[in-house]
């Protein structure tokens, strides 16, 4: 089995106006490679052309010069289709139909089996957590309910490759959070996920490799992890010590015998999304509890400074 | 005011008909599609990598492969197709030139005539290079779609039906339909008619208010249906399944299809009720049928009309200056006027008669010079003879009928006389009197083939029986002359008319009494007919419905077929006005065959205050404007073949009239197939267009 999944080949888009005339370079002679099982992210300030490469990619425009190639047949051709899910920047979705008539729908146009079909879009209603709401038109629906309705119609057909145009993009930090996680999962499974954000933490996060576009050019390809290392510094974590001056010294002396340093010595931080989500989560486990002013914050047994229930302010419900 | 006959300006189409139809149509839509082709190939070569984007670089049709003759079997074929439809057209141009430029003996054009069955279907080389370059061009239009057919699959077409059914009723259109409850509740109360038009009130009524909504929906539907899906970009989520193009077309024709289709019946049904609703009798007698007739194959006049140089034109008679001539008027004799005659010929008749009585019906219409007698017809006089004889023969025949009738009615008149000497009761005598007259007239009429009804009173707007209370006694020796007929047809065992000659079986002279002579009487080839049968009114009425059903789908795949390439409103627009243009394509004929004057003609008579009936001065400015406005028929006549021809759809006047919309020559050959021969290039310009569109494209 080929391991290339997606390839372009010197990949180029010009838009042109109704008399020919250039408009706009949006890609110039990308160059490419996806490999099977990989989260891949592309990323770019606006209008660098990681939509339009996805669109490229999708058939939904053809190129003006160069090859897209997915599966290894040309990305304008319809087969290769069944293989693939696309949720795209907006849930552009019938706004008439419910949830279950939406995957319904979309589950009819891959000649799925009734039953089958019935079954798959059950369970992707519960995983993506609307079977309270299945029955309402998505007219009705929140931005975060229509993504995840957007999200299960791209995963109906069970696709091998999926790929997702800002897929975080109007949730909040529990439905972000649950996207990158599923996606993740995605990949555990053996499924290639190409992923456009702007939200560079998302794709920190979860991407294996990234490419970073800039007026239609590649301008990096790596993978996440190697670009980002700074192998010029070093960084050491420990736990079981306190931070004292003693301490302070010895290390510098250590570092100073190898000719090196030290730039900082201190705790790390944890990040504001991984904060938030325990702090949900402890309300939700003593619900009740609420912030006062001049209040310390509590920590936890960890040393992370996430407020501990006082049992002087629960607020009796 | 309402006519009561069936006023058709044309015949329905018949097979025979249907090898020139179709000659026609591949003429024309393989010039439109030739057009196409050589902008296709042209682009292929010029920006190969736009219109191959199925193929990888080294496949596609660049002009460096072109060159090097790298091309796909597909490219080849269509390559191919394309040189010799040229290669026709080039021939036409150089045989219109050699012709035009050189020889004159090349055989006039003729226009296909019905009753002379051997006009050749190619009426010069360049017809038939026409035909053949539209053939091929055709023929490299339609093998791709045809060679990808397979890859559409019915469940995908069927969900995306699914999807604009519900659509459609999710966004309420249905609710537009809710206006016929006002036409049904207050119509009535504003249009006045006689007691007879009630039935033809009622149906024009519902056909005149069914017929703008449903196009008016149907328009809307198709128009807007894909460009709001390519401007909310609900699109992209089909588009990337694994849905072909033209399935999406399909899909929403289907789905919008069936929605009409159900609308339509539903609300026709409502209707019917409506007009069948407290029928007045004169009105049921008149319109709450479906007579099937059996017309006549040509009427002509005698004398016939006289034109400026001095020849007759037989095929019709007087004008009394209405602005439609569908009638020529005939008169009554005069001193200073020869007796006129309308003359029906049927070139068959049916074989079924020996035994039922023959029914004529006629509905003619009344010009009248004096003021007449209130409350009373036209006199005129019916008569039947074997369709061989000729004007001096009828009248010599109709002498030798007088004088036999006249000798046998002595003989019977004498014979009653010895009866009543011999005490016959007068009961008796006048019962033997009725049936011997009876069996003069069948004799007259197997000995002459000839059969007169005179002093039948003809009124206007109303439908009526020849033989009026008689009409079963005249129907019996019109049955016994047609057997006649029949017999002796079959005993001359004569070879099959040659081309251009006619050998009717019946003539059917018709002509004003001379107490009316001050009235005239117009009549046209549809007015008079044989009542074959009747069937029930309310299938008639539901076959009408069929013909408005042809509009609707019509306008629908248009609507859609402009839509996969231009915005919603464009698209409405579009489809709007090739519908107008539609109902006016008589008049745009008239333009593009030269009967009247061109733009340029028409603004020099304007400037120049010159009559239209006074030819402009023969000069060089007179040929360059003849030039200019022959290059302009050129082009009205390429856009008269673009134009719907909405009017043939229009059944409502067989309806109306109480007329069996039949199923074959109306239904089938002149609804259905127009209608498909109309959808098929719709549905083909949709497959490209939908094809090469880069939905995603904000341009």
């Amino acid at each position: 089995m080929n391991n290339v999944v997606v390839e372009t080949r010197k990949l180029t888009k010009v838009y042109r106006d109704f008399w020919g005339r250039q408009k706009k370079v949006a890609l110039r002679a990308l160059n490419l490679q996806i490999m099977r099982g990989e989260i891949f992210g592309l990323l770019g300030p606006n209008g660098s052309g990681k939509t339009t490469t996805i669109k490229l990619l999708l058939g939904l425009l053809f190129p003006t010069e160069g090859d897209a190639l997915v599966f290894d047949q040309p990305a304008a051709e319809v087969k290769k289709n069944e293989r693939i899910g696309y949720l795209p920047e907006e849930s552009y979705l019938y706004r008439f139909l419910n949830a279950e008539e939406t995957l319904d729908f979309y589950g009819r146009l891959f000649k799925l089996d009734p039953a089958l079909r019935r079954k798959r879009a059950q369970d992707l209603i519960d995983v993506v957590g609307l079977s309270a709401d299945k029955k309402r038109v998505l007219k009705e629906y929140s931005k975060g309910m229509r993504q995840r309705i957007g999200l299960a119609q791209a995963l109906i057909n069970d696709p091998e490759l999926v790929i997702l145009d800002e897929p975080t993009s109007g949730l909040d930090p529990l439905g972000t959070r649950w996207m990158k996680d599923l996606i993740v999962e995605l990949r555990d499974r053996g499924k290639t996920i190409i992923m456009c954000s702007h939200r560079l933490e998302d794709v920190q996060d979860i991407c294996d490799r990234v490419a970073i576009l800039y007026e239609g050019e590649l301008q990096e390809l790596n993978s996440v992890k190697v670009l980002l290392e700074d192998v010029q510094r070093l960084e050491l974590r420990a736990s079981g010590v306190q931070l004292d001056d003693r301490l302070r010294r010895d290390l510098e002396e250590v570092i100073a015998r190898h000719g090196g340093k030290v730039e900082f010595v201190g705790h790390p931080t944890t990040s504001l999304e991984d904060l938030f989500l325990r702090i949900v989560a402890q309300s939700k486990a003593h619900p009740g509890r609420r912030y006062l002013p001049g209040q310390e914050p509590l920590r936890t047994g960890d040393g992370v400074g996430l407020p501990v229930a006082d049992p002087s302010t629960h607020v009796k419900k | 005011m309402f006519a009561a006959g069936l006023e058709l300006e044309r015949d329905p189409l018949q097979w025979v008909d249907m090898p020139l139809a179709l000659k026609s149509w591949v003429q024309h839509a393989g010039l439109v599609a030739a057009f196409g082709l050589t902008i296709y190939c042209l682009a292929h070569v010029i920006k190969g990598s736009f219109l191959s984007r199925w193929l990888p670089t080294e496949d596609r049709m660049t002009p460096g492969n072109a060159v090097a003759g790298k091309l796909s079997g597909m490219g080849r074929v269509i390559a191919v197709l394309e040189c010799l439809s040229l290669a026709s057209y080039l021939l036409i141009g150089g045989w219109a030139l050699f012709f035009v430029l050189g020889r004159d003996d090349e055989p006039a054009i003729r226009a296909a005539d019905a009753v002379s069955q051997a006009a050749p279907l190619f009426a010069s080389a360049g017809d038939l290079f026409f035909f053949l370059g539209g053939l091929f061009a055709i023929t490299g239009v339609a093998l791709p779609i045809l060679m990808n057919l397979s890859r559409l699959r019915l469940g995908r077409i069927v969900a995306l039906a699914r999807l604009s059914l519900k659509e459609a009723f999710r966004k309420r259109v249905l609710w537009a339909f809710s206006i016929m409850a006002v036409i049904f509740l207050f119509a009535g109360w504003f249009v006045p008619y006689k007691p007879e038009d009630q039935v033809r009130n009622y149906v024009r009524i519902i056909y005149w208010a069914l017929s703008p909504l449903f196009l008016l929906v149907a328009c809307w539907l198709g128009a807007f249906s894909i460009p709001t899906d390519v401007k909310n970009q609900s699109i992209h989520t089909i588009v990337t399944k694994p849905v072909e193009r033209f399935e999406i077309v399909l899909g929403r024709f289907f789905g919008y299809g069936i929605l009409l289709t159900v609308g339509l019946a539903v609300l026709a049904a409502i209707g019917l009720l409506y007009v069948v609703r407290g029928v007045r009798v004169e009105s049921a007698q008149e319109s709450m049928t479906a007579r099937m007739p059996i017309f006549a194959d040509y009427l002509e006049f005698e004398p016939g009309f006289v034109r400026p140089d001095g020849t007759r034109d037989r095929s019709k008679q007087e004008s009394v200056g209405r602005e439609w001539n569908y009638r020529s008027y005939i008169g009554g004799p005069g001193p200073h006027s020869p007796p006129q005659w309308a003359i029906w010929a049927f070139d068959s008749l049916p074989t079924y008669y020996p035994s039922a009585p023959v029914y004529f019906e006629f509905t003619f219409d009344i010009f009248r010079l004096t003021k007449g007698t209130e409350d009373r017809g036209v006199f005129t006089t019916f008569t039947f003879v074997d369709g061989s004889y000729s004007m001096p023969k009828i009248k010599g025949v109709r002498e030798e009928v007088l004088n036999a009738r006249t000798k046998m009615l002595e003989r019977t008149a004498a014979q009653a006389d010895e009866m009543r000497k011999k005490g016959i009761s007068e009961a008796e005598i006048q019962s033997w009197r009725a049936e011997e007259l009876e069996r003069i007239q069948s004799e007259l009429i197997s000995q002459f083939k000839y059969y007169d009804v005179p002093h039948q009173e003809v009124v206007d707007y109303h439908t009526l029986t020849l033989g009026g209370e008689n009409k079963d006694q005249v129907g019996k020796q019109l049955a016994l002359l047609f057997s006649k007929l029949a017999e002796q047809r079959l005993a001359e065992q004569q070879p099959r008319a040659q081309s251009g000659e006619r050998r009717p079986i019946l003539k059917v002279l018709v002509s004003v009494d001379a107490e009316s002579a001050a009235q005239k009487l117009g009549v046209a080839k549809r007015d008079l007919y044989v009542l074959a049968a009747e069937g029930p009114f309310w299938a008639n009425f539901f076959k009408g419905i069929f013909g408005m059903w042809c509009t609707v789908m019509l306008i629908l795949g248009i609507a859609i077929a402009a839509s996969t390439y231009l915005s919603g409103i464009i698209s409405f627009l579009v489809t709007m006005f090739l519908l107008g243009m539609g109902f006016f394509k008589d008049y745009i004929q008239e333009i593009a065959s030269g009967a009247i004057g061109g733009p340029m003609d028409s603004l020099v008579r304007l400037v120049t205050r010159r009559q239209t009936s006074n030819p402009l001065d023969a000069s060089p400015t007179t040929s360059l404007i003849n030039t200019v406005d022959d290059i302009y028929r050129v082009f009205m006549k390429g856009f008269l073949n673009i134009i719907p021809d909405v009017d043939r759809f229009d059944l409502h006047l067989y309806v109306a009239n109480g007329f069996d919309i039949s199923w074959m020559p109306v239904l089938l050959l002149d609804n259905l197939l127009p209608l498909l021969a109309y959808l098929v290039p719709c549905g083909v310009l949709a497959y490209y267009l939908m094809e090469f569109r880069e939905v995603a494209n904000p341009t």
